[in-house]
């Protein structure tokens, strides 16, 4: 029972940390992507 | 008496939770509404002591802001040493736990001054960064931040990596230089804005 706790709760924390990685791994991409697009844009838009 | 029994994959149904309402927030009219509702907190924080410092006495902020920047870079140094140990780019002839522990010590002495000069240096400038985006990205950045260290990272690696699936510590590490750089390098955004 113990020990079914034990594996149950690493199996929670590894699952937890894997979605929480993702999701910022994921979310950052996207952020600075469309930071450097804008970016390049206004730079385009200044000097052609 | 009934032992308290722990919640079946408490963590995950919390990180899940936790994205979902911040995904809600951030694409809802809420976002807006806590906005305009934070305004007279900021006009606030420019009458305190610390608001009249920072805004009179350019001296102080100068020094406080070096302080704040130590921090940073002390921050980011403890988390550039645990992380490449993590992706096995660094220290690896030396046990984790060895690198970690010392790295983590040093990671909350840095948050805790770089948060408390942080205090000073926003309570100066509080109505200019109320209206820049990036400050608010910053906010968000560090306090997932800190949560993802507190409640993932530290819980996660608290019995050793040896045991975790290597592509699972590597994920953990990409995701906290990129929280991190993040909220580095909005900071500096911040003071090249308005």
């Amino acid at each position: 029972m113990r020990m079914d706790n034990n594996r149950t709760r690493r199996r929670d924390m590894q699952f937890a940390a894997f979605a929480a990685s993702a999701a910022i791994v994921t979310f950052f991409l996207v952020y600075w992507f469309i930071q450097i697009q804008d970016t390049r844009e206004m730079l385009k838009m200044a000097y052609g | 008496m009934n032992a308290a029994v722990p919640i079946p994959w408490f963590r995950t149904i919390v990180v899940v939770t936790v994205v979902a309402l911040g995904l809600t927030f951030a694409f809802s009219g809420l976002r807006i509404y806590v906005w305009e509702a934070l305004l007279p907190f900021f006009e606030w924080m420019e009458t305190t002591w610390f608001g009249v410092i920072g805004q009179t006495w350019g001296a102080a902020f100068a020094v406080v802001e070096a302080f704040h920047l130590l921090a940073m870079a002390l921050l980011g140094g403890a988390v550039l040493v645990s992380d490449a140990r993590l992706l096995g780019l660094a220290f690896t002839e030396l046990p984790a736990r060895q690198v970690l522990d010392p790295a983590h010590r040093l990671f909350v002495l840095a948050l805790v001054l770089a948060l408390a000069t942080g205090v000073f240096m926003a309570c100066g400038v509080a109505i200019k960064i109320y209206y820049l985006p990036v400050f608010w990205f910053k906010m968000l950045a560090l306090a997932t931040g800190v949560l993802f260290v507190f409640f993932i990272k530290r819980p996660l690696l608290h019995d050793g990596i040896e045991q975790l699936n290597p592509w699972l510590v590597r994920l953990v590490a990409i995701a906290s230089v990129m929280l991190w750089f993040t909220v580095a390098a909005s900071g500096r955004w911040i003071g090249f804005s308005g």
